[in-house]
């Protein structure tokens, strides 16, 4: 990545953007959670080598799984998915698209 | 009535030609570039020695909007470049808008191209001025290109009538509300306060009546407080085809709604916290994924699996795949996408405008080139996470704080975890079966997938932990 590439990721000190602070109002799990909590928290889970304190680690490999046999598999949900996918991985990638804001 | 004399523009051969001006142009102050942000002079993403060209046209057709929504990225956000803008892209704005994209589906010999007529409250344009601009971009791309338009409106001025012209010029509608209830929607206000929501459900009612094939979907944003299967369920009542479900925007500068105020370099991957948004989701996707059938198609959901399969994904939510989307402003000004006014004023902007450049100029502007630069432009600690590849450090603008620019996890990164494993645990029971009969042996699920991916001539795609470096596409044509 050129170094002007690398500007354009990590800033120059005049992109401020004004604090609007953090609302914690009333979010469910929240309540009454500090800052210092938070980190004291971060502190003692955070794994030798980065991982979790539970359920971390390596995501299991799929990629194995055929997807004409997922099509077949007895998960109605599933089966629409991967027939819906069939042809993504031949797709120009300029057809992938993914502007969030709208359909 | 031709689209040009639609638009209000003489025919073409009396006006001048298309790209023949080089004087001043008194761009607004947003269009001017933003600091930091040199003239284009960095690398264009490139798979297999092939630019990645935009295939997603954003234009805001109106600028302005008849609600304001308390949390709206656009209005109630830092950044103020709409203040300077025309109210609405004017003929000339609009012309010139569709002979770019021609140009550049031209120039990369697209056979297929997205035109997103967006705002603002685009209906705010009239429904036949939309119907005009589709039209004309339809003519100067060409009778051998499709070009897919949809309108992405707040539903409050559907009419049957508009709704009936958008259908006729194959205009597809996509609808934004928080929920199927009126409690749902206590955010969404028009500028005297009052709920949308009235109007709103009556509009999508029509569209959903009267021109199924023109409804798009709903995008949602989603609030951890309110119950997320009642809230998924009263969304299946307006019959849409498809849902979105969007993290509300906030960065480590301003954290979204339930999230405190935390440090990116404390807090990333790997740091367990309450994820409020993540087990909303996974609710969520535990109740769409159990039903019977597909009740409707959630786009965070499907990318998340097709990820997770090895496939790209189509979104900005996820995954490391270039966004291949640009914006076209008011007043002609080439932009980033606008989420990314949710970080800081003009934080969008590239100092470019479709009457002096190109969509090939965009290209290499560097904020555009750091948005599809893959891993590279991510923090070390998402580049050695091993949901990278499928997570990809989330939405660009979430990763954002003041002073330090964008290269930092998710501010939601343990809720991205949360939902990125939950789906991934209902994904490998489901296919327990199928991924024994291929293996024989039923614990072969449980080897590391080691950031691959998979091609469909079957080569694979390894994404090296170099932070100078993207993906590496091997093996195989595109």
């Amino acid at each position: 990545m050129s170094d002007v590439t690398c500007a354009a990721v990590d800033g120059t000190p005049g992109d401020r953007a004004p604090d609007h602070g953090a609302p914690t109002d009333g979010a469910p799990g929240y309540e009454g959670l500090a800052d210092e909590d938070l980190d004291d928290r971060a502190s003692k889970d955070r794994a030798p080598g980065g991982g979790t304190a539970a359920g971390g680690g390596e995501l299991p490999d799929l990629l194995a799984l055929d997807l004409e046999t997922l099509r077949t598999l007895d998960h109605p949900v599933l089966a629409e998915v991967v027939a819906d996918l069939r042809g993504r991985a031949e797709q120009p990638r300029e057809l992938l698209w993914g502007f969030n804001n709208a359909f | 009535m031709d689209n040009l004399a639609a638009l209000g523009l003489p025919p073409r051969s009396s006006r001048e030609p298309p790209f023949g001006r080089t004087g001043p142009r008194a761009l607004s102050a947003g269009a001017r570039g933003c600091p930091g942000q040199a003239a284009p002079a960095a690398q264009t993403p490139y798979i297999m020695g092939v630019p990645v060209p935009f295939g997603q046209f954003i234009v805001k057709v109106h600028g302005r909007c008849n609600l304001a929504c308390r949390y709206c990225y656009l209005y109630a956000g830092p950044d103020r470049t709409w203040r300077d803008r025309p109210a609405a892209a004017g003929p000339e704005v609009l012309d010139r808008a569709a002979t770019r994209i021609a140009e550049h589906a031209d120039t990369h010999a697209l056979s297929e191209l997205a035109l997103v007529l967006h705002g603002g409250e685009p209906l705010l344009a009239g429904a036949g001025r939309l119907a005009a601009f589709a039209g004309l971009v339809r003519e100067r791309a060409g009778r051998e290109r499709t070009v897919h338009v949809t309108v992405q409106t707040n539903a409050t001025l559907l009419t049957e009538r508009r709704i009936a012209t958008l259908a006729r010029h194959s205009i597809r509608v996509g609808v934004s509300l928080d929920g199927g209830r009126p409690a749902h929607n206590t955010l969404r206000t028009d500028h005297a306060g009052r709920p949308s929501w009235p109007a709103a459900v009556r509009g999508i009612r029509l569209l959903a009546a009267h021109r199924p094939e023109a409804y798009a979907g709903i995008l949602t944003v989603v609030d951890p407080r309110t119950d997320p299967v009642e809230m998924y369920a009263s969304l299946l009542e307006l019959g849409p085809p498809a849902l979105d479900l969007l993290l509300p925007h906030g960065n480590w500068t301003a954290p979204p709604p339930g999230l405190p105020a935390m440090d990116p370099h404390r807090h990333g991957p790997g740091v367990k916290r309450p994820t409020p948004y993540g087990d909303w989701l996974s609710t969520v996707f535990d109740r769409w994924w159990s039903a019977g059938r597909r009740e409707t198609r959630i786009r965070l959901f499907e990318e998340c699996l097709a990820l997770l399969l090895g496939l790209p994904g189509a979104t900005e939510s996820l995954g490391l795949d270039p966004v291949n989307a640009v914006v076209v402003e008011t007043d002609g000004a080439i932009e980033q996408v606008d989420s990314l006014k949710s970080a800081h004023h003009t934080a969008a902007a590239t100092g470019l405008d479709i009457f002096r450049h190109s969509f090939d100029d965009a290209l290499s502007h560097p904020g555009i080139a750091a948005r599809r630069s893959g891993a590279a432009a991510l923090a070390a600690g998402c580049r050695s996470c091993p949901l990278l590849t499928v997570c990809g450090g989330g939405n660009y603008a979430h990763r954002y704080r003041a002073g330090e620019g964008f290269r930092h996890p998710s501010i939601y990164c343990a809720d991205l975890e949360r939902l990125i494993r939950h789906v991934t645990a209902r994904l490998t029971e489901a296919t327990a079966t199928a991924t024994a009969d291929a293996t024989g042996n039923a614990t072969a699920h449980a080897t590391t997938r080691a950031n691959t991916t998979r091609t469909a001539t079957g080569a694979t795609v390894t994404t090296p932990a170099s932070p100078t470096t993207g993906p590496v596409y091997a093996g195989g044509p595109r």
